[in-house]
């Protein structure tokens, strides 16, 4: 179709899209809030906020897979520990800590692919399964290979020199770096060509093939996607806690991660965000009451998964579609 | 002047274990509209299946423009030229009218997925592109105005033909229709006739549509094939085809003495 004679037809917004002011504001008040965070919080509630990015970062790894490309991939914990124990020996052994996460990041990816690999042949539950052994798997070779990583009797991390700077508003600020950068880079590819792309396969995967997608290609890329981001988020993960045990990475942080991403919402960015804040908050809040926690959010995901299938990030859209002006129909038909 | 497409079944056998579905069809398709009727489970849908790769059929030949289409995935038969729709519209509910419809400009990108990541001038100039021709796409349907309206948002006949016009933005050289009309009022089913036949004369576009509504396919349609147990047991000119007795029967049931 030529263009040429018919761009005057096609309105500004079609052709150069921006975001709406409201929006743009809302998000820089937000990351100008984030940014003078530490002026108005004292160390600890820094730590627990550096702690919700990082969830935030390892949630987000795995909304692109299930939010995004749809698929039931749950290896998030087993590549999370993969980014903590992976960077931490590196610079342990002299690597400067940046490089040490990129490489990882990079290994990271090359392991979602080989994780991704069944899911061009299974499908929800098999697919669950053979992904959750995996994580197992990773986990398992950190715990047998115990010359490097400690084993069952944990490692602990080499800390990184800030060179006299507050440890936890550096990390904090480490935090931030990484959602913003996740956000601007990421999030563009998310709402761009390769986000619809993997949107398709995880909505309309039979549709897909017709409109020339191929599903296999597109899984696997969800796959190393969501493994580098969740290695990446396991990376600094390491640095807040300063020890770890191959049993921080089990079923348990797999579960706390699906509580994060369905009640904040399944596949929405800032889902990620507000589930890891909800989740973190009540963690604390109700440290000394451990089964209080379970209660809150098992209470929890039954009235997302009843009333608020989109989670949180949801409640925007339900206000709006509540009270806004409802939409009429441009064919007359409803 | 614009090329025609030929899309050629021979001897078309397809078999879900030991129930065969399709039998020895044979089919022609050339530009213009062309009806693929028939009762409910006659076959047609999978006959649609077929040709874009979705079943393997037992045996016989699918040709476009004389270029086999079997053993191809079906990515790769969209990729070639063959668009369709479905019985129930395959929208993504969570994004918008127009970036359901940019997903079938995925093919009128060069660059890959680094250049989008790192927002190269040259993939930010072709997802300008992709919007831009799903826009166009929307228009002949009158559908400028929901471009930014959620899927889900939309009503049923809204959705038909933003799928239409997704296919269309794949740039096809057959394209498959799938009981477009079902479930639509009259005016949108005019409205969306409209568009069709706008769009299918324009691009000499090969077009075929399954429909059960016989006047619809007789008005729109200058030729139609007839379905029936998997077999064609008509062919030709709609008003012909609809007063043939076999068709009759196929429909209606023998009459009785």
């Amino acid at each position: 179709m030529s263009l040429s004679t018919t761009t005057s037809l096609i309105p500004d917004w079609v052709s150069n899209p921006k975001r709406p002011v409201k929006s743009s504001i809302t998000r820089y008040s937000l990351l100008a809030g984030m940014v003078v965070l530490p002026w108005f919080l004292g160390g600890y509630y820094i730590y627990i906020v550096s702690l919700v990015l990082v969830y935030t970062l390892g949630t987000l790894g795995m909304n692109v897979m299930i939010g995004w490309t749809g698929q039931i991939g749950l290896a998030v914990a087993g590549f999370f520990g993969l980014g903590a124990y992976a960077t931490s020996i590196l610079h342990e052994r002299g690597l400067p800590w940046i490089l040490a996460v990129v490489g990882v990041g990079l290994f990271a990816a090359v392991i979602g692919f080989i994780d991704g690999f069944p899911a061009v042949r299974l499908f929800g539950f098999f697919l669950a399964i053979a992904s959750l052994a995996f994580g197992d798997l990773i986990i398992r070779v950190i715990l047998e290979a115990d010359g490097i990583t400690g084993g069952g009797g944990g490692y602990s991390v080499q800390l990184l020199d800030f060179w006299g700077f507050d440890r936890e508003i550096a990390l904090y600020y480490i935090c931030l770096l990484a959602i913003v950068a996740f956000i601007v880079l990421v999030g563009r590819v998310l709402e761009g060509r390769l986000g619809r792309t993997m949107r398709a396969i995880g909505s309309i995967e039979i549709a897909a093939p017709s409109l020339g997608i191929a599903p296999p290609k597109y899984k696997l890329i969800a796959f190393m996607f969501s493994g580098s981001i969740a290695a990446l988020a396991g990376s600094i993960f390491a640095q807040l806690l300063t020890y770890l045990s191959p049993d921080m990475f089990k079923t348990g942080l797999l579960i706390t991660m699906l509580v994060m991403l369905i009640v904040g919402g399944v596949g929405s960015i800032w889902g990620s965000f507000a589930g890891a804040l909800f989740v973190v908050f009540v963690q604390e809040w109700l440290q000394a009451f451990a089964v209080y926690q379970r209660i809150v959010f098992g209470v929890s995901l039954m009235l997302c998964i009843g009333l608020l299938p989109g989670g949180i990030a949801s409640i925007g859209d339900k206000v709006r579609a509540k009270f806004g002006k409802r939409q009429q129909s441009v064919t007359g038909a409803e | 002047m614009t090329t025609t497409h030929t899309l050629v079944l021979k001897d078309l056998s397809v078999a879900f274990g030991g129930n065969k579905v399709l039998e020895g069809v044979n089919l022609r398709f050339e530009s213009g509209l062309h009806g693929l009727v028939g009762p409910n489970g006659a076959g047609k849908t999978t006959c649609y299946n077929a040709i874009s790769g979705y079943v393997v059929p037992q045996s016989g030949t699918i040709e476009l423009d004389g270029v086999s289409l079997l053993g191809k995935p079906a990515h790769e038969i969209g990729v070639q030229g063959i668009g369709r729709t479905f019985q129930t519209p395959k929208l993504i509910p969570t994004m918008t009218v127009l970036e359901n419809v940019m997903l079938g400009a995925n093919r009128t990108y060069s660059t890959g997925h680094i250049a989008e990541f790192f927002g190269s001038k040259k993939a930010r100039a072709e997802e300008r592109n992709a919007r831009e021709l799903a826009y166009l796409a929307l228009q002949p349907f009158g559908l400028s105005e929901v471009a930014r309206e959620k899927a889900s948002s939309v009503p049923l006949a809204v959705q038909k033909m933003v799928e239409i016009a997704r296919a269309v933005v794949t740039n096809p050289l057959v394209l498959l229709l799938d009981e477009p009309a079902a479930g639509l009022g009259a005016a949108d089913v005019d409205r969306m006739v409209d568009a069709l036949l706008d769009i299918i004369n324009s691009r000499n576009l090969t077009t075929v549509i399954i429909e059960h509504d016989l006047h619809l396919v007789s008005k729109i349609c200058s030729k139609v094939s007839v379905l029936h147990y998997g077999r064609i047991i008509a062919e030709g000119e709609p008003s012909n085809v609809v007063k043939d007795d076999v068709v009759i029967e196929a429909y209606l049931g023998k009459r009785k003495g």
